[in-house]
């Protein structure tokens, strides 16, 4: 996500970074967690969020993250709610998707082909299918705040985006 | 759930369009949904295997273990001995962190019984014991993990080590969901993530939508319910539809990923989480008498007050399982401060719980709820650091009560300190069968298929019947399937599952090994009397039922099974270590099998996820027909005498028992090699003149790749695994304990369970 919607900060190694904690979770400012630094620690990619060995960034628990307090013989996959929250409501994933609209909007035409094959390219590496470009065409062509928004976060939550086939 | 996905995809586009909602066209839908619900949805409900006595499960996991013998099993010999040492008659345990030669702790509780069946119940738990007569205490219950990761684990999934579906994903996939907006499991903490974490309430190797839902502490229950800023409601739709029928796609094309129907109906989910969620977790439309019944009023009880309220209103909604963790991050683990600690934590939960069941009652719903209070295992009766108890998990209690428990009854019995489970020990498989037993689940035909093997959630164990004999299930049939007499794999089976079964739970238990009391096997070189009938469940698990209990049959012979023992040269008590796995084995020709020496060897994982049993034996007291025409008497007398037999002592022996090179042929003639049968875990083998003799003899007949190991006896574990009939029954005896494999220095000492185990 950082990637496509290019905000990654590609810098290497160095302290863990503390991006902002959504409110309401284990984690609290203070106690677990210095105050963000902005995009300095906000887009390092996540191997780079520090880790404690008690609470999770909350994004990474919700997708799978194993404890930081005993041996993980394998990584857990799970498919829950919480994380089709985070896709849908997640105040990170809306800045990606956000991030990624601006991307498309950007260096492509403005027409909705082209902004539709410019944001399958840059999501799942390949051009929309006739049925596809027809329905995100449709969905743009619908208008409305932050449509291409909406069809960059519905980008970043398909399952051909989230899986590697 | 009612909506297959497809149609859901349609209801959301549908309702994006005409501003209908996609709830309501999902409800017009729902009848021509049905039929192709069953094809598309893995969640669509399911007929129970018979009539349930419990509709739905509230599980309050006390996690880190709460101490049995200050709370429901009270001890008074244990108060009188407090300060000796534990007499050794009692059996030593191996505890987590060796406490076991600590002086015994007395307790300062106060006893009194409760209701009118006189439940006894510490002081600590005033407002529970008001309800003494709905509860049913289970004071034999037995676990094997030492540690909390594994005990939390196998009271979740029945298996100490991770991979298994959870109980409550088990019941999720057995009977599908009951509501149409919220999880059908729920998971709920009130401190810090519980042992174990997601495996706790994971699907293991059942498809992923079966899984539960963590629903966090605080005020924000479940994460980003909120739509964000600016957003509304349909701007939401319409990108949900459009996300919705660019998965649909990918998911047609990939149809063998659950994961993808899985990820579809997340969303869904989600989508309705978003309003059900919030409202479902919403206790401000209780009243302020409800309120304040669960303390929500005070600060000591409002966090699980307010869990249990939460709990409650969950289950009215149609959620399934419920699992409130009390203590969670093993709040409850009082290795010191055990006053303290316990003082906290009973008193956080004692009014809500009490509460909670006066609330199903009064809402009638206690009837078909079943409530459990219980943790991973009990607290030793020796001192830990002077105030403390140690991790028990030889014997300890879980209270049950509603669904279909017979209240105010006490079911068991630990020994005289509330050390081990004496009376009627019940293993976490028991309980789980017995759990799913109330939900008209059978634990035996709820199987699912992976990696050629019927899976079921209680493993190769679990007994609804022996937690029938507690009397709070009625007795049940024993389960479909067919008879079968004879044959070695019959016979085997004998060996395995009368082992596990049969014999109560023995007096040693340490990382899944058990080591059976003497005498319990029966020495005859013939199969016990006892009825059998053997259960194949989808032609791969199979188990033997047995029909009567060998109590009275033993006793009955011991005396002349003392003199038949005497027949073994070992007189003295020696154990092996038996596991049994069922194995499918390739499908070669013997020839072929031959031809590809050691190369049939099975996975690792393979075998990992086919090994069913472990047991401990007496190995003089194992009936040699059990073991068909291999008997491991020899190997092991030689291995403990570092000698081989003399003429004398081999005719003294039946004439089944061969030495160890029988062993060896019967490993190779099935198609292993004995390379395979690599050290299980760390060991320290002692070289001996005859080791080293052997070893070099066994070496010799190793092709040139396996001279990387040696092979040395010292003490012999039997390893049985079974093939079903299927692929050509038969069995194939490992025998070996640490040794008998261990890799050269250089191939590097550590390089453990190449072969089998873990």
């Amino acid at each position: 996500m950082l990637a496509v919607s290019g905000l990654m900060d590609p810098a290497m190694g160095g302290p863990g970074v503390f991006p902002t904690a959504p409110a309401g979770t284990e984690i609290q400012e203070g106690r677990h967690w210095r105050k963000s630094n902005g995009p300095a620690d906000e887009y390092r990619r996540s191997v780079y969020i520090f880790a404690r060995r008690l609470v999770r960034y909350p994004m990474l628990e919700s997708f799978d993250a194993p404890l930081a307090f005993e041996s993980c013989g394998r990584r857990q996959e799970t498919i829950t709610p919480d994380q089709a929250l985070e896709l849908m409501n997640g105040q990170t994933v809306a800045g990606f998707a956000k991030a990624l609209a601006g991307r498309v909007a950007n260096d492509s035409g403005q027409t909705p082909t082209e902004l539709v094959n410019r944001a399958y390219r840059l999501t799942l590496g390949r051009a929309p299918t006739e049925e596809e470009a027809a329905r995100s065409q449709a969905f743009l062509g619908r208008g409305g705040e932050g449509a291409l928004e909406d069809l960059a976060l519905s980008l970043l939550g398909t399952s051909e985006f989230l899986y590697i086939d | 759930m009612m909506k297959p996905t497809e149609l859901t995809r349609r209801a959301l586009l549908r309702g994006a369009g005409s501003g209908l909602g996609a709830m309501a066209l999902a409800t017009i839908l729902a009848e021509e949904a049905k039929a192709a619900a069953v094809r598309h949805d893995p969640t669509i409900p399911r007929p129970p295997h018979h009539e349930p006595k419990a509709k739905r499960v509230i599980f309050l996991f006390m996690e880190g273990a709460p101490s049995h013998i200050d709370l429901f099993d009270p001890k008074p010999k244990l108060n009188e001995m407090a300060g000796q040492p534990m007499p050794a008659s009692f059996g030593r345990p191996i505890t987590a962190t060796g406490t076991a030669n600590n002086t015994l702790m007395g307790s300062p509780r106060q006893w009194k019984q409760h209701g009118k069946a006189g439940i006894w119940i510490s002081e600590l738990y005033p407002h529970i014991a008001r309800h003494a007569d709905k509860l049913a205490v289970l004071r034999s219950c037995q676990s094997d993990g030492l540690n909390h990761a594994s005990g939390v684990g196998q009271m979740n999934t029945g298996e100490i080590l991770s991979g298994r579906p959870s109980l409550g994903a088990w019941v999720t996939y057995g009977l599908g969901t009951a509501n149409r907006n919220l999880p059908t499991f729920v998971s709920m903490i009130d401190e810090r993530e519980p042992f174990g974490n997601a495996k706790n309430w994971g699907s293991g190797f059942l498809p992923a939508v079966y899984q539960g839902t963590l629903f966090r502490q605080g005020p924000n229950q479940i994460l980003n319910t909120q739509l964000r800023p600016g957003v509304t409601d349909e701007r939401q739709r319409a990108q949900m539809a459009l996300l919705a029928a660019q998965n649909r796609e990918y998911a047609e094309l990939h149809p063998d990923d659950t994961g993808l129907q899985a990820r579809l109906r997340s969303f869904e989910l989600a989508y309705e989480l978003q309003r059900s969620g919030p409202e479902a977790v919403d206790l401000s439309q209780e009243t302020e008498a409800t309120k304040k019944l669960y303390g929500l009023n005070r600060p000591e009880t409002a966090v699980f007050g307010r869990n249990c309220l939460m709990g409650r209103r969950l289950l009215e909604r149609g959620v399934r399982f419920v699992e409130l963790y009390c203590g969670s991050g093993s709040g409850w683990d009082a290795h010191t401060n055990l006053e303290g600690n316990h003082k906290k934590w009973c008193k956080a939960l004692d009014q809500p719980v009490a509460a909670l069941l006066e609330d199903l009652e009064r809402r009638g719903m206690l009837d078909d709820t079943l409530v459990i209070w219980g943790g991973e295992f009990g607290r030793t009766p020796f001192n830990e650091k002077g105030d403390g108890r140690d991790h028990n998990p030889w014997g300890f209690t879980m209270v049950f009560a509603g669904g279909g428990v017979k209240g105010g009854q006490t079911i068991g019995a630990t020994d005289e300190i509330g050390l081990r489970a004496v009376e009627r020990p019940v293993h976490v498989h028991d309980i789980h069968a017995s759990i799913l037993w109330l939900l008209g689940l059978d634990h035996l035909r709820l199987t699912y298929q992976h990696n050629g093997r019927a899976e079921r959630p209680t493993m190769l164990g679990g007994e609804p019947r022996r937690a029938a004999r507690l009397d709070f299930l009625p007795s049940l049939g024993c389960a479909g399937g067919r008879r079968r007499r004879g044959g070695l794999f019959q016979r085997l089976h004998l060996a395995g599952e009368a082992l596990q079964r049969v014999f109560p739970r023995g007096r040693e238990s340490h990382g899944g090994g058990v080591k059976l009391k003497r005498a319990q096997l029966t020495p005859r070189f013939k199969q016990p009397r006892v009825q059998l009938a053997l259960h194949r469940v989808h032609g791969a698990i199979h188990r033997v039922h047995v029909e009567q209990p060998l109590k009275r049959t033993l006793a009955r012979r011991r005396r002349t099974d003392e003199k038949v023992a005497q027949r073994f040269l070992m007189q003295k008590h020696e154990t092996l270590e038996v596991r049994i796995a069922c194995l499918h084995r390739r499908r070669h020709g013997r020839r072929a099998a031959r031809a590809q020496h050691g190369r049939l060897a099975p996975t690792r994982d393979q075998l990992k996820l086919h090994t069913g049993l472990f047991a401990r034996v007496d190995i003089t007291r194992l009936p040699a027909a059990a073991l068909g025409n291999v008997m491991v008497g020899n190997a092991l007398r030689f291995a403990r005498k570092q000698r081989p037999l003399d003429g004398r002592e081999q005719a003294a022996l039946p004439r089944a028992v061969r030495p160890v090179d029988d062993v060896q042929r019967l490993i190779e003639g099935n198609g292993y090699s004995i390379a395979d049968a690599a050290p299980m875990r760390g060991f320290e083998p002692h070289q001996t003149e005859t080791g080293r003799g052997r070893h070099r003899a066994l070496l010799a007949q190793q092709p040139v790749d396996r001279r990387r190991r040696v092979l040395k006896f010292t003490e012999i574990t039997v390893v049985l695994f079974l093939q079903p009939r299927s692929h050509g029954g038969g069995a194939v005896l490992f025998s070996q304990r640490q040794p008998l494999v261990q890799p050269f220095a250089d191939f590097g000492r550590h390089r453990r369970g190449a072969g089998i185990g873990h």
